[in-house]
C-alpha cells in the first residue's frame, strides 16, 4: 500500500529552498477522501504552485495514480495563507 | 549535490568507492564506473590494501540522478515498475505496472517527467530527463502524425484555422513536422504552456481575420 503523505513529502522536500520548513499532513475528510495538505515557507509557495499550477497538478496526477489500485481517492493541497 | 564528473577517492576497498560516489552524485551505485589509479600494498596487512580509486558516472548525471529519482517515487508509490536507461538516453519504465504509470493520455506519465526535471536539474543544468513506458511515445507518435493530417485536411477544405488541443513541446513539434511541407496550409503555436497548442491555418490568412480570443 502506497503512504501518500510520505510520497507527497518526498516530492515536495526536493522542489523547495527550504526542505526543513516542509510539512505534510494527512486526513481523513468527507466521503472517505484522503485529504494531503502541503505546508512549506511562504517564499516557497510559488514553487509547490508552479506556473499556472502545473507543479501541484503534477503532484496530484502522481498521488492519484498511487492510489489507482487501492481504488480511494487521494486530494492534494497547499495551505497557503498561515 | 556534487556535479563533479571524475571524483577520486582513496578506500580499502572498491565497494567503498562506489558507494561514497554515489551518495556524493545521488545516482544508484550501479550507475558508477570506477578505474584503480594506485594500490599501496605498504600497509598490507595493517589497515588492509589502500586503493586510489577514480569515479565515472556511465552516463550523464542529471539522467542517472532522474533515474534513481524515478525508482524512489515508484516504491513510494507502491507500483511494479523499475526505470531502465536506454541507448537513446530515454528513461524507460517498464513493468506491470505500466498502465497506471502511463495514465489517461500519458498524463501521469509526463506529470512524473515534469517533476523528475524540476527535482533532479534545479538550475535546468544537464541533459533533460525523458521518459517513456510500454512504447506510449511510439503510440502517441503515430496518433497525433493521423491526427496533424486529419487537421491539415479539415483546414483545407473549410478554408478555416483548426485548433488542436493543448499539448507539450515533443508533441507540438511532432504535428509542425509531419505537415511542414504540406501545401495549402501553415502551422503555428499559440498560448503559453501547459495550455500551448498548434492551430492550422490556410496558408495567407491573417491572424486577425480569424481571431477567437
Amino acid at each position: 500500500m502506497s503512504d501518500y503523505r510520505e510520497l507527497v513529502e518526498f516530492i515536495v522536500r526536493r522542489l523547495v529552498t527550504l526542505p526543513d520548513q516542509v510539512s505534510v499532513t494527512s486526513e481523513m475528510g468527507e466521503g472517505d477522501v484522503t485529504l494531503i495538505s502541503i505546508t512549506v515557507a511562504p517564499e516557497d509557495v510559488g514553487r509547490v504552485i508552479g506556473k499556472r499550477g502545473g507543479t501541484i497538478n503534477s503532484i496530484r496526477l502522481l498521488t492519484k495514480a498511487a492510489a489507482v489500485k487501492e481504488n480511494v481517492r487521494v486530494d492534494v493541497d497547499i495551505v497557503e495563507n498561515q | 549535490m556534487n556535479d563533479t564528473e571524475v571524483l577520486v577517492f582513496d578506500v580499502q576497498t572498491m565497494e567503498e568507492a562506489r558507494l561514497d560516489a554515489a551518495e556524493a552524485w545521488g545516482v544508484d551505485p550501479s550507475d558508477v564506473s570506477l578505474t584503480t589509479l594506485e594500490e599501496d600494498k605498504r600497509f598490507f596487512g595493517f589497515l588492509g590494501k589502500k586503493l586510489r580509486v577514480e569515479a565515472r558516472p556511465v552516463a550523464p548525471l542529471s539522467l542517472l540522478r532522474g533515474k534513481s529519482l524515478a525508482k524512489e517515487l515508484i516504491a513510494l508509490m507502491d507500483l511494479h515498475i523499475s526505470p531502465e536507461l536506454d541507448e537513446s538516453h530515454m528513461i524507460n519504465l517498464v513493468g506491470d505496472d505500466a498502465g497506471i504509470i502511463i495514465g489517461k493520455y500519458g498524463e501521469t506519465l509526463k506529470a512524473m517527467e515534469f517533476l523528475l526535471n524540476l527535482m533532479a536539474r534545479q538550475a535546468d543544468e544537464g541533459e533533460r530527463i525523458r521518459l517513456d513506458s510500454d512504447g506510449y511515445r511510439e503510440r502517441r507518435e503515430e496518433s497525433l502524425r493521423r491526427l496533424a493530417l486529419s487537421a491539415a485536411r479539415e483546414t483545407s477544405r473549410r478554408r478555416r484555422p483548426t485548433y488542436l488541443e493543448p499539448m507539450t513541446s515533443w508533441e507540438r513539434r511532432i504535428i509542425h513536422m509531419t505537415l511542414q511541407d504540406r501545401e495549402g496550409i501553415e502551422t503555428r503555436s499559440m498560448g503559453e504552456a501547459p495550455y500551448r497548442r498548434v492551430v492550422v491555418w490556410p496558408t495567407g490568412a491573417s491572424e486577425r481575420e480569424y481571431d477567437r480570443r
